[in-house]
């Protein structure tokens, strides 16, 4: 195991490295950069900006300098702990994003444990069930939650939140508790407003999950082995758990790499619905202004991310199912 | 690479003394994994500032990459002997297992690629309070491994449905139902 997780790590160091070279030359590619965003935005309003001082300030952002230089700039920051400067904002990266990043990291973490503490019994339960009244009552509302989208479910969320429970509408705590330092009520007070947005976040994700075990699990069931054992007089939990859903859980695992990003990104739209002080409408707002260090450390986020995601699911993979496919051919 | 040769049908014969070694071409890209990966940890963390957010991972990794450069000098130094006795390994971490006090079998295939093709073998013998582990880089590990399980199945050792297969893929014959998952059959002492 030392050796396969030795040679994934070597691939995922490069592959870390490639997608910041990406990342940086894809925020480069539009025309200009924030200081021409700025002066056209200066333009339209009829105001101006003197040549001086915007070649100065060039300098100052280290826009004037090529780009490869720029790139070895941000990224050796990065390490120190530098994720360069947001020009929309005039603060340090790291202090615009603030406490977004934890929030965002809490909101996430609650959606996939939702998605996983739901989507498992009820998958196991349909593909055990097939066809009964509980199968089409699931499935009904899985392919209900696959269709909704996810900013219309958290317009209805937030009407009902406040209508039944008189929770406050959209944002992650109280008003009272916005930019005051970490306390017990306003712990509790994120606790209280987070079950909205991890619903709604997590709704899509669930019934996914659902459809896709469920699939799995079936395919597995209807397996001779799965007869065999039966007719043997093996249990039929034992049956079920100890061979059929192992299997079925390789799709469900694989999943889990491409979840992280996915939770962490898809709440975007659902964020800037909600009011929520998660990292997603930061990154729209500094994609559209060609805030680049900014941008480009959310994406780099995200890309860490999806790595660490795949690494850790192909890791789980490899230890629930080291087995050779007689397809392929296997190698010195 | 070249493709790892099927094993020769089991004939129940007693196999002469054989000497296997891992070959220096496959220690030798191991090495280079080794250094690649000690470089890339190491070098940024000997001359960056790093904050402890991304220096724990990198000083880990770092840790990881050093176990597996000790780990491919132990397989550099470590000579396999078998014969109709049993298997022994001589050298850093060495020891051995008799035939007949073979109590454990497992065969995991490891695979980076989505494919999985171009993966590599991991055996892990067990007896005698000892346990073997050697991948298939070793010259001469199909007929180990053959030789093992044949030995599995005259101890009556489980194998489990991952190592079976994995048996099968080698195209070595695995011992007979073992009797696991069958609840009529008594499970072997071990």
């Amino acid at each position: 195991m030392l050796g396969y997780v030795i040679r994934r790590i070597l691939i995922m160091i490069p592959t870390l490295l490639a997608i910041s070279v990406i990342t940086f030359v894809i925020i480069q590619l539009p025309p200009g950069d924030y200081l021409t965003t700025l002066v056209n935005e200066m333009q339209s309003r009829g105001e101006s900006m003197d040549q001086g001082r915007l070649a100065m300030l060039r300098e100052t952002y280290g826009l004037d300098r090529p780009m490869y230089e720029q790139y070895a700039l941000w990224l050796a920051g990065m390490l120190r702990g530098d994720f360069g400067y947001s020009f929309e904002y005039n603060l340090p990266v790291s202090d615009v994003v603030g406490d977004r990043l934890s929030l965002t990291a809490i909101v996430s973490f609650a959606t996939i444990l939702f998605i996983w503490v739901v989507s498992f019994p009820i998958g196991i339960y349909s593909a055990t069930r097939q066809y009964s009244l509980g199968d089409y009552v699931l499935t009904f509302l899985g392919f209900l939650g696959l269709a909704t989208p996810s900013f219309l479910l958290a317009l209805v969320m937030l009407y009902f939140a406040n209508v039944w429970f008189g929770t406050s509408i959209g944002g992650l705590m109280d008003p009272r508790y916005i930019g005051q330092p970490w306390s017990w009520g306003k712990a509790m007070s994120v606790f209280e407003h987070m079950w909205i947005p991890v619903i709604v976040i997590g709704t899509a994700g669930t019934a996914a999950m659902i459809r896709r075990l469920r699939a799995n699990l079936l395919d597995e069931l209807h397996k001779p082995y799965v007869v065999t054992a039966r007719a043997k007089g093996l249990p039929p939990g034992r049956a079920l758990v100890k061979y059929p859903l192992r299997v079925a859980l390789n799709p469900f695992v694989a999943d889990i790499g491409n979840l992280l990003p996915q939770v962490v990104s898809g709440a975007a739209i659902v964020s800037v619905v909600m009011s929520l002080p998660t990292t997603g409408p930061m990154l729209l707002q500094a994609l559209r202004s060609q805030d680049m260090y900014l941008a480009g450390s959310f994406l780099m986020f995200l890309a860490v991310l999806t790595v660490i995601g795949v690494f850790l699911s192909d890791l789980a993979l490899a230890a629930l199912d080291p087995r050779i496919r007689l397809s392929g051919g296997a190698s010195r | 690479m070249a493709e790892l040769p099927m094993a020769r049908p089991s004939t129940g014969e007693t196999p002469t003394v054989a000497e296997m070694r891992y070959p220096a071409g496959a220690l030798a890209g191991d090495y280079a994994r080794a250094g690649a990966g000690l470089a890339l940890t190491v070098l940024p963390l000997a001359f960056l500032p790093v904050i402890p957010w991304i220096a724990v991972p990198l000083a880990a990794c770092a840790l990881l990459f050093a176990v597996f450069a000790a780990r491919t000098l132990q397989r550099q130094l470590t000579r396999l002997t078998m014969d109709g006795e049993g298997l022994r390994a001589d050298g850093p971490l060495g020891g051995a297992i008799r035939w007949d006090a073979l109590s454990g079998l497992k065969l995991r295939y490891y695979a980076t690629r989505r494919g999985r093709d171009d993966g590599w073998m991991q055996a892990a013998l067990s007896g005698g309070g000892k346990t073997l582990r050697f991948d298939s880089n070793l010259e001469g590990f199909d007929a180990v491994i053959e030789r093992a399980a044949l030995a599995a199945g005259r101890n009556g050792v489980t194998l489990t449905p991952v190592t079976v297969d994995n048996l099968i893929a080698l195209g070595i014959e695995p011992p007979e139902d073992t009797g696991e998952d069958d609840p009529n059959k008594k499970r072997p002492a071990p």
